[in-house]
């Protein structure tokens, strides 16, 4: 099953076979980029297959000061920037990580592994035109699904202050399912990079066919607007299977993107071509928001906006956990609560603050107060969320007036209230 | 392996080869030298002696060294396996073990029942029960009448004490968790299992050799 992704020119020639760190047995290479080698990878505790990133490291010295790329290795610093922009995404189309080693020169992302290759070479294999028989509707349905995805791992993405800046169809892999998974945040800038004075960011970075003007142009640029720009390049080159600015002459290809010159293929829709003309709008001011791109007509029609929602919402609160806390029986049942529910609370029993003496683990729990309060009954609808009592590191939280307990939904929240009689969980979205 | 400490200078007193610690526990070798990482700064916060002090342990805890604390002094002790009054680097690792989300849960069963009794005998008495309740209350800020506590150590020994002998015994906790599996809620470290990833400047700072790809 190792054998599956249809990645071209296997590379079996160095370290296959190989066991990094004790931990991932190395397949073939899956990739290259700059600096980067991908590999496919088995995690030898849990049999899960990974795409392993390795990351030579920069050696500190020379280098003209800090930039990190000198002798074509990362910086610690900017592998544990990208660490932090990845491990804040828990999204069904962008690639999780699962892990990070390290040996003395070079440092591993363990990723998840997407074995449908990526968007590029499905694109390729297909070539130009509306596709065998001309099926134009069944074209441009499969390009809403692709773009619909994009949109969805983007907007999640943005709004968690995470900008990708280097979106292309090589970073767009697809899983077994044919559904989009987003990758290689290598590049990405998180909002707390932004240059103070203008807010703007300035590292020039990205691939000159997807790029956006305002890069080009060397002005500083708005992560937000600049990846909405390529993800116009990809909706485009998704419908027509080509690329909408591509010349031979690397001037003539900015000047065609500086002044968005590309023609559409002619069974394009006119909702398709209304849309890219306001993605593609080299006035970044005046240029669609992912907003304006999830009401346009052509982005909802068949939209399923309740799942399309409750997408944009995963994680939300919940940085640490995985997954198979959420299924709390006890809590939805609204059980009593029993003496040593009540002494699991303890602080004292609280080791997380054995790890986290720094920011680590304050940016680790920040999630925690966006919880929201549950809807309906239970003392925090009743707006007394201010009678929030002592604190825990923002774990337990009881409020002080008291004669009942209750549970907010993720766990790990309590409210003490004068209600009710004896000492309940509260169901996280029913009246108690 | 290809994770072999290259640096031998001097290690804590108590200092154990974490292949072998990664050999009996949960963790692989990098997560025992992270977690080795870790211990060396805790361990040197205020003694500097490369073992952790129970001030250590309480300035971790609570960013104070002073605070007393009665459930912080049972994992204190129940960490020092050696009853010596610190906590040595493989006691460290072992005990944190027991925290890992995929240790067994009757490690994290047993490791709950030496912390509920307080007092060693082998039994949770109803007045530690009670003890613990008020500690914890008292802790939060929170003063319930006495009746209030006496009702619901009641009613929790009604549920626990199966045999109905006024003490709860490692099987009728075993019986009662099983039933009540939130209880173990506070055993497992979510992210001692992504370790790498919450905390990875213990990780991305290797000084691990291996050989280049």
């Amino acid at each position: 099953m190792t054998t599956q992704a249809p990645v071209p020119a296997p590379d079996y020639g160095c370290g296959a076979g190989k066991v990094v760190l004790g931990r991932y047995e190395l397949g073939r290479v899956l990739g290259r980029g700059a600096t980067a080698k991908v590999y496919l990878a088995r995690d030898l505790s849990s049999g899960l297959s990974v795409a392993l990133k390795s990351i030579p490291k920069s050696r500190p010295q020379g280098g003209g000061g800090g930039g990190g790329d000198g002798d074509g290795g990362a910086s610690p610093a900017a592998i544990l920037r990208e660490i932090s922009s990845l491990r804040r995404l828990r999204h069904p189309h962008v690639a999780r990580l699962h892990g990070v080693l390290a040996s003395r020169s070079r440092i591993y992302l363990a990723l998840e592994l997407a074995r449908g290759g990526n968007l590029l070479s499905r694109l390729e294999s297909r070539g130009p035109g509306p596709g065998p028989g001309g099926e134009q509707q069944q074209q441009e349905e499969l390009a809403r699904r692709y773009f619909r995805q994009l949109i969805s791992a983007v907007g999640y993405a943005h709004s968690r202050g995470v900008f990708h800046r280097d979106l292309k169809p090589e970073n767009l892999l697809l899983d077994e399912r044919g559904d989009l998974k987003v990758t290689d945040f290598g590049l990405s800038a998180q909002t707390a990079h932004l240059r103070p004075d203008d807010g703007l960011l300035h590292t020039i970075c990205g691939t000159p066919a997807y790029v956006a003007p305002e890069i080009l142009s060397k002005q500083g640029y708005d992560g937000a607007k600049v990846d909405i720009w390529s993800c116009g390049v990809v909706l485009f080159a998704l419908n027509a299977g080509y690329l909408p600015f591509n010349h031979p002459n690397l001037i003539t290809m900015y000047k065609k993107i500086c002044r968005a010159q590309y023609r559409c293929p002619k069974w394009t829709s006119p909702d398709l071509r209304h849309l890219l003309s306001r993605i593609l709008d080299p006035d970044p001011h005046t240029r669609i928001t992912l907003d304006g791109i999830v009401a346009h007509p052509w982005f909802a029609r068949g939209l399923d906006v309740g799942r399309w929602t409750a997408v944009m919402r995963l994680g939300d609160g919940d940085d640490d956990d995985d997954d198979g806390d959420g299924k709390d029986q006890m809590d939805r049942d609204g059980r009593a609560l029993n003496a040593f529910d009540i002494i699991s609370l303890a602080p004292g029993c609280d080791l997380s603050g054995l790890f986290g003496a720094g920011r680590d683990r304050d940016r680790f729990w920040t999630g925690r107060s966006r919880w929201p309060a549950p809807r309906g009954g239970g003392p925090a609808g009743s707006g007394r969320r201010g009678s929030e009592g002592s604190c825990s590191r923002g774990k337990t939280v009881i409020s002080s007036p008291a004669s009942r307990f209750t549970r907010l939904p993720p766990e790990r929240r309590w409210w003490w209230s004068s209600r009710g009689t004896g000492l309940r969980t509260g169901g996280s979205g029913k009246r108690g | 392996m290809g994770c072999i400490p290259t640096k031998l200078a001097k290690h804590t007193p108590g200092y154990e080869d974490p292949t072998v610690l990664a050999s009996e526990t949960s963790f692989s070798v990098c997560e025992v030298e992270a977690l080795y990482e870790l211990f060396k700064k805790l361990s040197h916060s205020i003694f500097k002696d490369g073992l952790i002090h129970k001030e250590e342990f309480q300035l971790a805890l609570f960013k104070n060294s002073k605070r007393k604390n009665l459930f912080a002094d049972r994992i204190f002790d129940l960490f020092d396996i050696k009853r010596n009054g610190v906590i040595e680097f493989g006691e460290f690792v072992r005990s944190l073990n027991v925290f890992h989300p995929d240790t067994p849960t009757e490690e994290k069963i047993a490791f709950a029942f030496k912390l509920y009794d307080l007092r060693h005998t082998g039994y949770i008495e109803r007045d530690e029960l009670k003890e613990m309740v008020l500690a914890l209350l008292d802790e939060s800020g929170l003063h319930l009448s006495d009746d209030v506590v006496e009702v619901i150590v009641e009613k929790t020994f009604s549920q626990a004490d199966s045999k109905g002998d006024g003490r709860i015994d490692p099987d009728e906790w075993k019986e009662f968790v099983s039933q009540n599996p939130a209880l173990l809620k506070n055993m497992t470290l979510p992210y001692l299992k992504d370790m790498t990833m919450v905390f990875p400047s213990f990780v991305v700072n290797s000084e691990l050799d291996e050989e280049d790809l």
